[in-house]
């Protein structure tokens, strides 16, 4: 339990109803240029074909309090994807 | 992920709110893999370098005071936890209680380095000091010392343990001297620098309070002869008197045998420094530090008069350069990484086979009398286990490991284009770009402005049909209602019209029955009249019968 605590990376996202989901961080970078942060985090659910989804939040730390944005620029979500290729 | 733009973070994550869902992509299990051992590479090489930092703290921090030992012991859990997760993101088998047993070893390590350094290295200096004070002070002042701090160290002993940057003077030769300088600088004392040595000054100190005792005692009676004269660690004269008993002083003789004291203590000074301007003829600095020693303190300088000179209270530590931290790394079996070379592989055992020191430090500092300490004590300072080198966060370029599938569609890769950048641009195809640029962010524009648009009509179309659903559930509850009450109505009108059929049906029955009561009647009417007229007919006939006076019904 614990070892796997230290092995994984672990985040919690807090809904806007209120729910708190315990998800697995996979990789977290930041654009040197935009610095803008991203996180990828798996709720590992695998499809059919064993296919894992995986999440990719922007991480808005400009406020107190660290929030996750959705990734709304077709540009910049390309650019994400062309960092986990 | 090889590229330059992006820079991998890893911070500690708590609870973040989602203001805005994340987008999705599929990876097949290969690419997932990929991407994760990217990141816990990145991990490993934070936490190790972070590991190395610790370390390198741990060696060269200074245990000042009392509290070396929590101290110790607090580095050493950090530094065993680092150590566990390492191992656990390099997927190497942990044992259950690695921290524990892992901090206690690492804790007597670091304890048996800071008793090397303080044994070994000054050993020969509190051996002097030892032999002096007995001397001069007489059993009956040692035995006065609240504190202990002579460490017996064997006089010829030489640790066969590198230490890095280890002062290059033969303690044969400090030996005969008392001045407990034995790296000084010639040049330095003239100019009142300090000089950065390693020492517990308890051993002074204590002398120079006797002396002070004794001195404040003479002064009580002859104030103006003999001033108050700190005496870092007095010389050899066998005529002072016990300064311990006040009453039988001879001022006279302590003035004369510390004013001899002060001479010799000079010419051995002298003689001491020739020998190490000869003995480290090339030091052109001040002297630098082991960076595993531990506590640093002045040695007292004294002018011609005896008088102490007061110093500047700051260091003048010369950090070492990269070359030389190398170097020592190099000397203390460690590579340019800080990694352990050659030194055996540590076997993890469990806790209860972790032997504690067996000499607590404490009673290393404990006068024993001049013996010798026999075994050596100290240990390497501190044992990394060998781990395989870490693949470098070179993320690899596989066309094959890209697998990442676009969400919501199964759709094959674009084509991969050349960038606008490497083309060679006229600028017609800067104007046709910019107002391509242009029609696109006005499009944009609309697009987002239909976008709300439609959001509001939904909106609005949601809330009408929110009042639509509102007003049918009232008027089905109100439909419902009135159908109750009819319902009710009605079967309490058809038990009404039971219970008048259930009458009807009374009052038919009484009825016929009448009738039948009635038609007999008048058959028994009829029978009676048809009797009556045959009555009446035979009386007709016969005048002697008298006719009666009730008519025929």
């Amino acid at each position: 339990m614990e070892n796997q605590e230290i092995e994984k990376k672990m985040m919690s996202i807090v809904a806007e109803d209120g729910s708190i989901e315990e998800v697995e961080v996979i990789l977290a970078f930041e654009f040197k240029d935009t610095k803008k942060e991203y996180v990828i985090y798996t709720k590992n659910e695998k499809d059919e074909n064993e296919n894992i989804t995986v999440y990719v939040s922007n991480v808005d730390r400009s406020s107190g309090e660290p929030k996750l944005l959705g990734v709304d620029d077709e540009e910049e979500w390309n650019r994400v994807k062309d960092v986990l290729r | 992920m090889t590229d330059d733009r992006i820079e991998l973070v890893d911070w500690e994550y708590g609870q973040y709110a989602e203001e805005r869902p994340a987008r999705q992509i599929r990876t097949r299990a290969l690419s997932f893999q990929n991407i994760k051992a990217k990141f816990n590479a990145f991990r490993i090489a934070r936490l190790q370098n972070k590991l190395e930092n610790k370390i390198e703290k741990a060696l060269t921090r200074e245990y000042t005071d009392n509290n070396y030992e929590r101290k110790i012991e607090k580095s050493a859990n950090v530094i065993a936890r680092l150590e566990e997760k390492i191992l656990l993101l390099s997927k190497q088998n942990v044992p259950t209680n690695y921290v524990a047993s892992r901090a206690i070893k690492l804790r007597k390590n670091m304890i048996d380095n800071l008793t090397y350094h303080t044994t070994n290295y000054y050993g020969s200096l509190y051996t002097i000091g030892l032999e002096r004070r007995d001397e001069v002070m007489g059993p009956e002042i040692i035995a006065e010392d609240v504190m202990p701090e002579e460490v017996p160290v064997e006089e010829n002993y030489v640790s066969d343990v590198p230490v890095a940057e280890e002062t290059p003077v033969n303690e044969d030769v400090i030996r005969p001297f008392i001045e407990p300088e034995p790296v000084v600088q010639p040049a330095a004392i003239p100019n009142n620098e300090e000089i950065d040595v390693e020492q517990s000054n308890l051993d002074r100190q204590s002398i120079v309070d006797a002396i002070n005792e004794g001195f404040s005692q003479v002064n009580a009676e002859d104030a103006p002869v003999i001033n108050p004269v700190d005496v870092p660690n007095p010389a050899p004269q066998a005529e002072a008197t016990p300064v311990s008993e006040a009453p039988a002083i001879d001022k006279e003789a302590i003035r004369e045998a510390v004013e001899e004291a002060f001479r010799k203590l000079e010419a051995e000074r002298t003689n001491f420094d020739q020998h190490v301007a000869e003995a480290v003829p090339e030091t052109p600095e001040a002297v630098r530090v082991s960076r595993n020693n531990t506590t640093s303190v002045h040695a007292d300088q004294f002018d011609e008069e005896g008088n102490r000179i007061r110093r500047p209270k700051k260091y003048d530590y010369t950090p070492m350069t990269d070359e030389e931290i190398r170097e020592a790394q190099i000397k203390l079996g460690f590579d340019e990484n800080g990694n352990l070379i050659d030194a055996p592989v540590v076997e993890e055992k469990p806790a209860e086979e972790v032997v504690i020191q067996e000499v607590p430090i404490e009673q290393a500092f404990v006068p024993a009398e001049n013996k010798v300490v026999d075994e050596p004590v100290r240990e390497v300072p501190i044992v990394v286990p060998d781990r395989p080198e870490e693949p470098a966060l070179e993320l690899e370029d596989e066309p094959n490991m890209f697998d990442i599938i676009p969400e919501a569609e199964e759709a094959p890769a674009k084509e991969v284009e050349l960038p606008e950048s490497a083309r060679v641009m006229t600028i017609d195809d800067y104007e046709t770009l910019k107002e391509k640029i242009l029609q696109l962010r006005k499009q944009k524009e609309e697009s987002q402005q239909q976008k709300l648009d439609a959001e509001r009509r939904a909106q609005e179309a949601a809330q009408e049909a929110e009042a639509a659903r509102v007003q049918y559930e009232e008027s089905q509850a109100s439909y419902l209602e009135r159908m109750n009450m009819l319902r009710a109505y009605a079967e309490s009108l058809e038990a009404a019209c039971d219970e008048n059929e259930r009458g009807i049906e009374a009052a038919e029955r009484e009825s016929r029955e009448s009738e039948g009561i009635l038609q007999s009647q008048r058959a028994e009417i009829d029978r009676t009249n048809k009797i009556v007229s045959e009555i009446d007919l035979m009386m007709e006939g016969n005048p002697e019968i008298e006719k009666p006076a009730t008519k025929k019904v």
